[in-house]
């Protein structure tokens, strides 16, 4: 029973939204713990006794401190702020000329294919839908956006195992091998409120899961059964990625 | 245990205001947290906030935090569950939301159907309907004791009731579930 339950919560349950941590760590940073708060507190208790007991005297001696003022600290480098997103890059080359991007029906390729336009920094395009679907020959993921695909590249991993941005955490998909799908300046965050985590079991794709939405870059990991190659290009009305897995004969 | 010292070093750096030391012992939590927001709340926004304003919560009440045998997992998931339980209680006009109509589906190329993620083998969608059928206590009751196998002291703790309450609230679940169930099976260790 045990099992059962355990189970039913896992399917009726989705993990969180990778940005979710992002999310928190900025409202964190700099915000003070109660512990660092109390010394403030007790020194501005302090000073006022002081105040109240010297009187007037208070006024003229020189005013002596008695609690530092704690300078704002700057968020280490791992807690960003969502605004951090759209800073650019200095002296950040400029983009090669996208190559060009496979059709639908053309041949499946097990090489990396990369594509998209970069969006114009201060208008990020957003990831709205994600999800999986299968068909005769393929299974297919698509990534919906409410603009332009961004620049992305796709690509043949060896393992179903990915690194979960911001946390680093392992994450082993179903499957046996994986597929990388890295978008650039195509945050899912707060625009995207699907599911993170599909597990289809389709003949080719087994899992897909949103693995990072970090600092403008967003991962999905693809866990797909071995030897299967891919068809990548993009559609429009509306503007979506598409990634077809080729099933097995 | 070079597990354990690593978290209440974590710990205590965090009560010291280290952000790094906390995020390091909430990171592995936001999947459980979230996942327990789901349980209790309707949808993945109500979810987020609810964990958002727990995490902010947890990091504000750290320096109180003194373990007392409860390790940083429960007490963490304590707040969540509260926080989850204030949502509830806000005004109707706060949380309400219109519904977001279906999208179809790709229409080309090819023939693609859409799939739910809960597109499982039907005794599982029984059981998971039935599940979602049970009073909210209850359902949180099964998913810290079933789901994040939590021991019977830990699930009262996030729960703020007395072990034996606790106790026969899962086991009450349980028996909605399966009527039959002996209470040797529900508490098995």
């Amino acid at each position: 029973m045990r099992d059962d339950i355990r189970r039913a919560f896992a399917d009726s349950t989705q993990a969180p939204h990778p940005a979710l941590g992002n999310a928190i760590r900025a409202r964190l940073a700099g915000r003070p713990t109660v512990h660092s708060a109390r010394p403030l507190a007790l020194a501005v208790a302090a000073a006022a006794a002081l105040v109240i007991v010297a009187g007037g005297l208070a006024l003229l001696a020189p005013r002596q401190e008695r609690f530092e003022a704690r300078p704002a600290a700057p968020p280490p480098s791992a807690l960003r702020s969502p605004a951090a997103e759209l800073t650019p890059a200095p002296a950040s080359p400029a983009p090669a000329p996208a190559p060009p991007i496979p059709a639908a029906g053309q041949p499946y390729s097990c090489d990396a294919t990369s594509g998209g336009q970069a969006a114009p920094l201060t208008a990020p395009v957003s990831m709205t839908a994600a999800r999986v679907g299968t068909a005769a020959g393929y299974d297919r993921f698509v990534i919906e956006y409410d603009g332009p695909v961004p620049v992305f590249q796709v690509s043949l991993r060896g393992s179903p195992t990915f690194t979960q941005d911001g946390s680093g955490r392992q994450l082993t998909l179903q499957g046996e091998t994986g597929v990388l799908v890295r978008i650039e300046h195509g945050t899912g965050y707060p625009s995207y409120r699907g599911p993170v985590d599909f597990t289809p079991a389709y003949p080719a794709l087994k899992e897909a899961r949103l693995t990072g939405d970090f600092e403008g870059v967003t991962q999905w990991g693809l866990g797909i059964s071995s030897g299967r190659c891919l068809r990548v290009f993009t559609l429009t009305g509306p503007d979506r990625l598409v990634i077809d897995v080729q099933q097995p004969d | 245990m070079g597990v354990l010292m690593a978290v209440d070093r974590a710990l205590s750096d965090a009560r010291r205001g280290d952000e790094d030391a906390f995020d390091a012992l909430l990171s592995p939590l936001l999947d459980p947290a979230f996942r327990l927001a789901t349980v209790m709340l309707d949808g993945r926004s109500d979810a987020e906030d609810a964990v958002q304003e727990a995490a902010v919560k947890a990091w504000s009440r750290l320096a109180g935090f003194r373990g007392d045998g409860v390790g940083f997992r429960p007490w963490f998931l304590a707040v969540v569950v509260n926080e989850c339980r204030m949502a509830r209680r806000r005004p109707w006009w706060r949380v309400i939301r219109l519904a977001q109509p279906e999208r179809a589906g790709d229409a080309a190329p090819g023939s693609e159907r859409d799939v739910s993620p809960g597109d499982v083998a039907a005794e599982r969608v029984d059981l998971a309907r039935a599940i979602a059928g049970l009073a909210e206590e209850d359902r949180l009751a099964l998913f810290l004791h079933f789901y994040l196998d939590l021991s019977l002291a830990e699930s009262a703790r996030v729960m703020r009731v007395p072990v034996a309450t606790a106790k026969s609230r899962i086991y009450r679940a349980a028996r909605r579930l399966r009527p039959a169930v002996a209470a040797e099976e529900v508490f098995d260790r």
